[in-house]
């Protein structure tokens, strides 16, 4: 390694696209060992519930500082700018993203929206459920201050990517019916732009809201807000699952050495589960004080999913159907992907359901879906690029075998940690009140079983890629990639 | 709840299609296992029938849920007349579940099978109730109302707990519902209910008083109504309408309240009705403290 090609081009103002991946990669990895090691405090507080940890206060912060990290800096960022930027010019056969300076932008956003973020959740007080409700009046201004600014950021960065990805598809021409992973980016970007530019707004909000002389959200104004958020989230797991899932399909259908089953029909799927999943939506809307009426026309929409979903499982199944398949960790990767979000979106959609959604919201039920649509299927998804793609973005393929074995701890491990949120929360119950209902502690420590299993896959997972890419930095002559 | 079954039924259905969902893709993986290097599928499409199977179905379930959904929507939003009102809030200890303004309790106390309109309250901070056993939860921003109904099918306690923005449950806020069967839950709310029990004697007379309606006929002031005012009454010369004379007092009183129309005030009518059976011994007892109060010199003007 010759130092000074380090220097030439400092990490800040390299333009060169893997490694903008690489870093952004980097970014959400941190992203998540904060929010899973607050979720492992959580998951402590919940074993020992009998003799609870945490008091309330701080264990409401922490969930606040799981969320923030594992949903807005891992689950909402790294599909967009870690996973797609590999894999979208190999799929629209273009040499390079356009507008190179756009992932630049990004990623430099992305580090200060990070950066901002961790002062907050250092600086102190964080209030519950944050930033799902609005700051308690208890929050520390300044952290309210940071949050802001952090997600401001946040919003800038996805709206970059958003703008990137966009015209990178459209550079290249009308993209084949069967590219379901273009497909999906490119009904993901447009999602994204929405999410991007609503964060940044909702964050100007929250921002005056923190300035003691202008409280800008009334009793009412705070309900606006959270349906405002809900929003926002049904937006998420659209720019979220849409990519993933394509690109998921299609490394079904590469490692089947044939094309995505169904013709436009995936296509279809997928630009009419964006425009029903930005416009759907069930009772927590109306929670915020929404009409009967309009709650009814909402939940059809949002219910509406069941039938281009269904269109994209008989696709794939199609695609494996009398396939001749070679199985490596990134099939295994792309198919636990699939799976997580066939679970989780069914369950999802039942949230849009009216005769259930009410008593389901603030259960673990929910917490479970989001877990699986955000959680699972953005990790599957990194998982499944990153072992596809380990040539371009390490340097080095990874260990075949042991990736396998990573992939099989994942996938045993996250449905392990919140199939049992789908019962618990069926029962009225949100997790960590086992001990007021005894009943669900034996399934609660069966997902606590479930996460440690994830974890351990996980860890695994993190410790094969730098592996290799310290092989890779190690004897340069092998890979041709640039420095990190 | 009545819709218990649908719960149970839609996750039966997501767990059974992730299982079938995963079942099939292994056994596509087993069967199409590549062996040789130049092994290659050719491409298949879904035949023409399955795919239409593949739109109907979905769309069918779709549109059942959606009817479902939009009548348990319309049931659950408007309560039915004569549900039983309760408010909750935050109190000094824990909960205060009001059931009238005297009544309250720090537990939930409910009737089996009748409807309730639960109204949660929070004048300060975010607070929310948690009833599982409905699967009921409402949060109630500062300031703001939220309220639900409800109707209890089992005669049980039940675990009741709430939280104070915490996300986490609250100590102090741990409480239980109690669903009485009927006559069970008329005796607890009448044991509730009981002024005696909450109020010193003139301070209870003084409730009774007016929670059984006698000043819509008797003033506290010395001008007659309907009937004459109570201003006074203990110690007053009485004439009645068949000329026979007495003096006012307590056993005069008790007799007035039990049988009025064996005596009734020359120049007034006899309209009041016999309060036998609604008013105890002791609660007339009480009542009689109370009118010690109307004279000039009372403790009470
Ligand atoms: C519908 C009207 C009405 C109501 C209600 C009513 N009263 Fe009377 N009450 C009268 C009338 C008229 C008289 C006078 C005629 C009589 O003696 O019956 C009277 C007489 C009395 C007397 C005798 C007063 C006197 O100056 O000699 C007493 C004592 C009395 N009422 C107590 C009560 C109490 C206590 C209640 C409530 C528990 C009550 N009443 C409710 C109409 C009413």
């Amino acid at each position: 390694m010759n130092p000074s090609s380090v220097r030439s081009s400092s990490w800040y103002s390299t333009t060169d696209s893997d490694r903008l991946a690489r870093i952004q990669l980097s970014l959400a990895a941190i992203a998540l060992s904060l929010g899973l090691a607050y979720a492992l405090l959580l998951r402590l507080h919940l074993l020992a519930s009998l003799h609870p940890i945490l008091a309330p206060s701080v264990f409401g912060q922490s969930l606040s500082a799981h969320a923030l990290f594992s949903f807005f800096f891992f689950a909402l960022v790294v599909v967009p700018c870690g996973v797609v930027p590999p894999v979208l010019p190999h799929l629209v056969q273009q040499p390079s993203l356009a507008f190179p300076r756009l992932q630049q932008w990004s990623m430099r956003l992305h580090f200060f929206a990070l950066a901002s973020m961790t002062l907050a959740v250092l600086s102190g007080s964080l209030s519950a459920s944050w930033p799902e409700l609005l700051p308690e009046a208890t929050a520390h201004p300044w952290t309210v201050i940071w949050v802001a600014i952090a997600l401001h950021l946040l919003g800038l960065c996805l709206v970059c990517t958003a703008l990137q990805s966009l015209s990178t598809i459209s550079t290249s021409g009308f993209p084949s019916p069967t590219a379901a992973a273009v497909w999906g980016i490119l009904c993901g970007a447009v999602a994204q732009l929405v999410v991007g530019v609503l964060l940044a707004a909702l964050a100007i909000l929250i921002f005056f809201e923190a300035a003691p002389s202008a409280a800008v959200f009334d009793a009412a104004g705070a309900l606006v807000y959270s349906r405002f958020f809900h929003f926002l989230e049904r937006a998420a797991i659209v720019a979220v699952l849409l990519p993933s899932v394509g690109i998921g399909m299609q490394i079904v259908a590469h490692r089947g050495a044939r094309r995505v089953a169904g013709g436009w029909s995936t296509a279809l799927a997928m630009a009419s589960i964006t425009a029903l999943g930005l416009s759907g939506g069930g009772l927590e809307l109306m929670n915020a004080g929404q009409s009967v009426g309009w709650s009814v026309v909402q939940s059809a929409l949002g219910l509406l999913i069941l039938v281009p979903a269904t269109t994209l499982v008989t696709n794939l199944l199609a695609t494996l159907h009398r396939g001749a398949l070679r199985v490596d960790a990134a099939l295994l990767f792309a198919l636990s992907l699939i799976t997580t979000a066939v679970v989780g979106g069914l369950a999802a959609i039942f949230l849009t359901d009216l005769s259930v959604a009410g008593p389901l919201l603030s259960t673990a039920f929910r917490s479970a879906v989001l877990h699986y649509l955000l959680g699972g299927v953005s990790l599957f998804a990194v998982l499944a690029v990153v072992s596809a793609h380990a040539d371009d973005l390490l340097g080095r393929p990874l260990e075949e075998g042991r990736a396998r074995v990573a992939a099989a701890l994942c996938f045993a491990g996250l449905h392990l940690a919140f199939l049992p949120g789908l019962w618990v929360g069926n029962r009225g119950l949100w997790f960590g009140e086992a001990e007021l209902a005894p009943s669900t502690l034996r399934w609660e420590n069966l997902a606590s079983g479930g996460a440690a299993v994830l974890l351990v896959g996980i860890a695994a997972f993190v410790f094969l890629s730098l592996r290799a890419r310290l092989d890779a930095l190690r004897s340069p002559e092998g890979g041709d990639s640039p420095p990190l | 709840m009545s819709a218990d079954p649908h719960f149970s039924w839609l996750l039966v259905a997501t767990v059974a299609a992730a299982v079938g969902f995963v079942t099939l893709v292994d056994v596509l993986l087993v069967l199409n296992l590549r062996r040789h290097a130049e092994d290659r599928g050719e491409d298949f499409e879904v035949p023409r029938g399955l795919r239409i199977m593949s739109l109907l179905l979905p769309l069918g379930a779709a549109a059942a849920l959606v009817f479902t959904g939009a009548r348990d929507l319309v049931q659950a939003t408007v309560p039915p007349l004569h549900s039983l009102e309760v408010s909750a809030s935050r109190g000094e200890e824990g909960w205060d579940f009001r059931y009238s303004p005297e009544v309250a309790a720090d537990s939930l106390h409910l009737p089996v099978h009748r409807p309730v309109r639960l109204t949660l309250e929070s004048p300060e901070g975010p607070l929310t109730l948690k009833i599982p056993a409905l699967r009921l939860e409402r949060t109630a921003r500062a300031g703001a109302k939220v309220s639900a109904w409800f109707e209890a099918q089992v005669a049980d306690t039940f675990a009741l707990w709430g939280e104070a923005g915490h996300r986490a449950p609250e100590e102090g806020l741990r409480s239980a519902m109690v669903v009485h069967s009927g006559p069970s839950f008329d005796r607890w709310f009448a044991s509730k209910s009981d002024l005696l029990e909450m109020y010193p004697p003139v301070e209870a007379g003084r409730h009774l008083v007016e929670r059984h309606g006698c000043l819509v006929c008797h003033s506290l002031d010395g001008s007659p109504r309907t009937g004459p005012s109570f201003w006074g009454v203990l110690g007053r010369h009485r004439v009645f309408s068949d000329g026979t004379t007495a003096v006012a007092d307590s056993s005069y009183v008790r007799h007035s309240v039990l049988q009025p129309q064996s005596q009734i005030v020359q120049g007034f009518p006899g309209v009041m009705p016999s309060f036998e059976g609604k008013l105890r011994d002791a609660d007339i007892a009480a009542i009689i403290d109370f009118f010690e109060t109307l004279r000039e010199n009372g403790e009470e003007q």
